[in-house]
């Protein structure tokens, strides 16, 4: 098809979906109105029920778990396309080409490999009682990692994060989640229920399982967002092999 | 004014649409992909909100008040919704790089190998 | 016993992270066996739901959240028979495809494996779900895994553009059923299909059920490839490595018209209940024409996998248009009509494989006489298309004669005249290639038929007895299965309690078991449908001779009338991204405004 033909078709095809969209959007509740009742239900009684603070959190973790589960196998099936797509097609003896020169540089950077990596921590540690969580401060650790290679260079990038320990990392983390809800299905309970004690609310130590299914979901995604990132920059430091037709 | 964001998330997706269909690069396709997710949080998180609302943190909001919160699921699908985002950008991105490899190109026009 | 329903998706999980953990230390027979062993597992255990699913539903609530009052805080599983039904499909060609790939994948690991598995866990969650968000998220635990085993062969570049041209069709479709889900939320409050359907069975049919309904349809559309959203599937099926074809055309589209039949049914069966002519008219005119556009496509390929994913595309608008009945006869026959489909689908996708590892090419013309010296093979691929096309009593055939009751029943009784023309033209299809492959006939050259750049290998092997005996069962199976004991029956009766609302919600909210159901008398196969069976083999075999044979000549004048038609419906598929989302656009605006003027 033309361009011209293209962009015909999508101008009539986009007209009839924004009429659409604007007569279905038309049916919703004024902006900030929201009329419930999922969302107050919870912010009742998610604070009594589990002694954590964040709703979000114990939504996430505890009453739609089973999502979580899914959304880090989406991104552990991602690491593993990544992987799939890119690392099997290299140059198994390409000279790796990428060492930062510039001092300043070089020093900045490694002095906030630390601070990063600590806000990573904290933010994955308290995710469940202020705003935080388990996904937001892997992606900050994992950024850390990656301030690693900014700053040094991609072989000091993947000597702090070997292909081996972080594959393990990511699979022994990813498998907690099934193996935890295997484990409490196992024991007489439903799929993840949580039945571990709840601890006081407000400390570190509340809401039972929520703290563990944090902390592996923080690995996860660390591993996960560290492959992901690493064959990517592999590609700056060992380029793809050409096709051989 | 209140139907702005909405609106504001039905331009978005319509906008990123337009830019996949014209696009003649595929970096500027994937990213125009990720454009349209991103109404799909606008339109969740508007759903979501309440006047005068907080977040649903009650570390130092009392739970007597706890009906001024903001709606938490919304923020919980949001959330999933970014991760299912991100993963899907970084596997087209590796395709792109993969279609680059294999072709020399990165214009949509180019790649002519499935026809009929 | 409702403890079975997380674990066909659980276990695959489980073994897909271990291996990414341990498979780097082991042995390389390790991952294969370990892959196989989990796909089992899973298949068991979707087996053990579909015998406690009869005659019930089973429900599962995940963190032990059982709802309060009619609000749900958790998120469920509900099992009924049709959708266990379709994860045991799942399981058993993925347990299948990993046999048949034995070996074959050494090269990268256990990437492989665990990626499959996640296809399986993807696919029986999304089957299986009892919460919209949460199947928005299997759906794309599926795409994901997708999208990448299509690319598999990187170094082929018409295998990363087939899944690009995947990943980014699908990718809007995930979004439009984002937006659709936002929308519902928006007017109920819930996520949870029982308690929306609770919150809008009195509703009036406004703007925003409508185009909620409208986009979620759209959205499960795209994943079932109907026309204008299909063209991402020939470019995948054409160039997935074998193993992983033979699940995508197996189970991996039906269940895009699954979700379809279960939103509607569960949620907007309420409102829609006095505009469902609307709601039919729209979804079986989306059916019909995705069935006769899949079928012309078909006929018009040499290369075979594409000619097979263009037969999925014309089937898959024959399933559609069993649901778009809205009857239950015509469910039941669509779900009969998959089963068999699946298993014989897979059987001639492993055929296609097998034929590339010994001649090199799977071009049709290249192919030409290649097979004469594989005897067996040629009896399967031929018991396979005989059987997709409605040997009475065998194959597809229980699935058209329940469709042909229900399109009776709704109304339509001329609907299995055109699912019958579509199916002899398909068939056709497929006989032409099996006998210029197997045969010999016909001409080396043949203008009519897509010039495609040819994905030569250099491999020339004997198909190994392990290949060969998959395919064998597989084929077998598919055309056996309508002999099962009680098999119309049961699917219909099936049908009839997955189109019952309130006892769904019932039993989703409050716990209450499903009533019971009167026994239903349903012939295994009318002579209508041995008829029509019948005519399509007739006109399939009189479609491929006419190809074959100088007899063309004859016909050269009819073929220069459709030439435009065939320029044209040629020039559409021009595997260009931007060409699909511009259709994808169009399509979802023509389905939302024909579903608007219907039914408000």
């Amino acid at each position: 098809m033309s361009a011209r033909a293209r962009l015909a078709l999508f101008a009539a095809g986009g007209v009839g979906l924004a009429f659409l969209l604007a007569w279905g959007f038309s049916g919703l509740a004024d902006f900030g109105h929201y009329p419930g009742p999922y969302g107050d239900v919870l912010n009742r009684v998610a604070v009594g029920q589990r002694h954590v603070t964040s709703v979000v959190a114990a939504t996430v973790f505890d009453y739609r778990g089973f999502d979580t589960l899914g959304e880090e196998f989406i991104l552990f099936a991602s690491a593993a396309g990544v992987a799939l797509l890119l690392r099997e097609a290299r140059q198994r003896d390409a000279v790796l080409r990428d060492p930062v020169a510039d001092r300043t540089v070089r020093a900045v950077g490694l002095l906030l490999v630390g601070p990063a990596v600590l806000l990573g921590l904290y933010v994955v540690a308290f995710g469940y009682l202020t705003p935080g969580g388990g996904f937001q401060g892997g992606v900050l650790l994992a950024a850390g990692l990656v301030l690693v290679w900014a700053a040094g260079s991609y072989r000091a990038y993947s000597r702090v994060s070997p292909t081996t320990v972080v594959d393990l990392a990511e699979g022994l983390a990813a498998a907690a989640f099934p193996a935890l809800g295997l484990a409490l299905l196992a024991s007489g309970g439903a799929f993840l229920e949580n039945v571990l004690p709840l601890g006081t609310r407000g400390s570190l130590l509340s809401g039972g399982t929520i703290p563990l299914l944090n902390w592996t979901a923080a690995i996860t995604v660390t591993a996960a967002v560290t492959l992901i990132v690493a064959e990517f920059l592999e590609e700056l430091a060992v380029p793809l092999r050409r096709p051989t037709r | 004014m209140s139907y702005l964001p909405y609106a504001v998330a039905g331009w978005i997706f319509l906008v990123g649409l337009y830019g996949i269909v014209t696009s003649r690069n595929l970096i500027h396709l994937i990213v125009c992909v990720s454009v349209v997710q991103s109404s799909t949080y606008v339109l969740l998180l508007t759903i979501g909100y309440k006047e005068h609302g907080t977040a649903p943190i009650f570390k130092d909001l009392p739970l007597a008040e706890s009906q001024r919160a903001v709606d938490p699921v919304v923020q919980a699908l949001t959330l999933t919704d970014i991760v299912v985002g991100v993963t899907v950008l970084a596997l087209l991105l590796a395709l792109a790089l993969d279609a680059h490899r294999a072709t020399g190109t990165l214009d949509p026009d180019e790649l002519r190998a499935l026809k009929g | 016993m409702d403890w079975l329903a997380p674990l066909p998706v659980a276990v695959p999980l489980l073994a897909a992270a271990a291996l990414t953990a341990f498979g780097q230390f082991a042995p390389p027979r390790v991952d294969d066996l370990t892959g196989i062993l989990a796909a089992a597992a899973s298949t068991v255990f979707s087996a053990l739901l579909l015998a406690e699913a009869r005659g019930d539903l089973v429900v599962h609530w995940f963190g032990g959240w059982r709802p309060n009052g009619g609000v749900a805080l958790g998120i469920s599983f509900v099992v009924d028979e049709l959708g266990a039904g379709l994860a045991l499909l799942a399981g058993v060609l993925v347990t299948a495809s990993l046999v048949f790939a034995w070996r074959y994948f050494d090269e990268v690991g256990t990437l492989f494996h665990v990626l499959m598995l996640l296809f399986l866990a993807g696919m029986v969650g999304f089957v299986l779900s009892g919460d919209l968000f949460n199947m928005f998220v299997f759906f794309e635990v599926m795409g994901v895994s997708a999208y990448a085993l299509t690319a598999y062969r990187i170094e082929d570049r018409s295998a990363v553009q087939g899944a690009i041209n995947f990943a980014v069709v699908n990718s809007l479709g995930a979004f439009l059923l984002l937006i659709g889900i936002a929308l519902l939320y928006g007017r109920t409050g819930a996520l949870n299909l029982a308690q929306m359907g609770n919150a809008v069975t009195t509703a009036s049919p406004d703007g925003l059920l409508v185009v909620a309904f409208a986009l979620l349809a759209t959205g499960f559309l795209v994943k079932a490839a109907a026309v204008p959203f299909h063209f991402w599937l020939a470019d995948a099926y054409a160039v997935a490595p074998t193993t992983v074809c033979v699940v995508f055309a197996g189970v991996m589209s039906d269940l895009g018209i699954y979700a379809l039949a279960r939103i509607y049914w569960t949620v907007f069966s309420g409102p829609f209940a006095s505009e469902a002519g609307a709601v039919r008219a729209v979804l079986l005119g989306a059916g019909i024409l995705t069935a006769l556009v899949g079928a012309a496509m078909c006929f018009l390929q040499r290369h075979l996998k594409r000619l097979l994913a263009f037969a999925v595309i014309s089937h898959l608008g024959v399933f559609l248009s069993g649901v778009a009945l809205l009857d239950p006869r015509g469910l039941a026959g669509a779900g009969a009509y998959v089963g068999a489909h699946g298993l014989l689908i897979g059987g001639l996708f492993i055929s296609t494989g097998m034929l590339r590892r010994r001649a090199g090419s799977v071009d049709e013309l290249a192919l030409h006489g290649r097979g004469r010296a594989l005897p067996v093979l040629r009896a399967v691929v031929l018991a396979g298309v005989v059987g997709l096309t409605g040997l009475p009593l065998l194959g597809v055939s229980l699935g058209h004669s329940l469709l042909a009751e229900g399109a009776h029943e709704a109304g339509y009784p001329w609907l299995p005249a055109v699912v019958t023309l579509a199916a002899a033209i398909v068939a056709g299809a497929l006989l032409r290639a099996w006998a210029r492959v197997f045969l010999g006939a016909g001409p080396r050259q043949d203008a009519l038929l897509s010039p495609e750049p040819e994905e030569e290998e250099s491999v020339s092997e004997e198909p190994s007895s392990l290949r060969l005996a998959t395919a064998t069962v597989l084929v077998a199976a598919g055309l056996l299965l309508p002999l099962a004991p009680g098999l119309p029956g049961q699917l219909v009766q099936a049908a009839e309690r997955f189109q019952d609302r309130p006892a769904y919600a019932g039993a989703v909210l409050d716990g209450r078991p499903v009533p019971a159901e009167t026994a239903v008398h349903v012939q295994r196969i009318t002579l209508d449908a041995a008829f029509y069976g019948l005519a399509a083999l007739a006109g399939g075999v009189l479609i491929a001779t006419m190809a074959l044979t100088p007899a063309r000549r004859r016909l050269s004048g009819l073929g220069r009338r459709a030439d435009p038609l065939v320029r044209g419906l040629r020039a559409v598929h021009s595997g260009h991204v931007g060409d699909y989302t511009a259709w994808f656009v169009f399509g979802t605006a023509v389905l939302g405004v024909l579903l608007s003027l219907g039914v408000h």
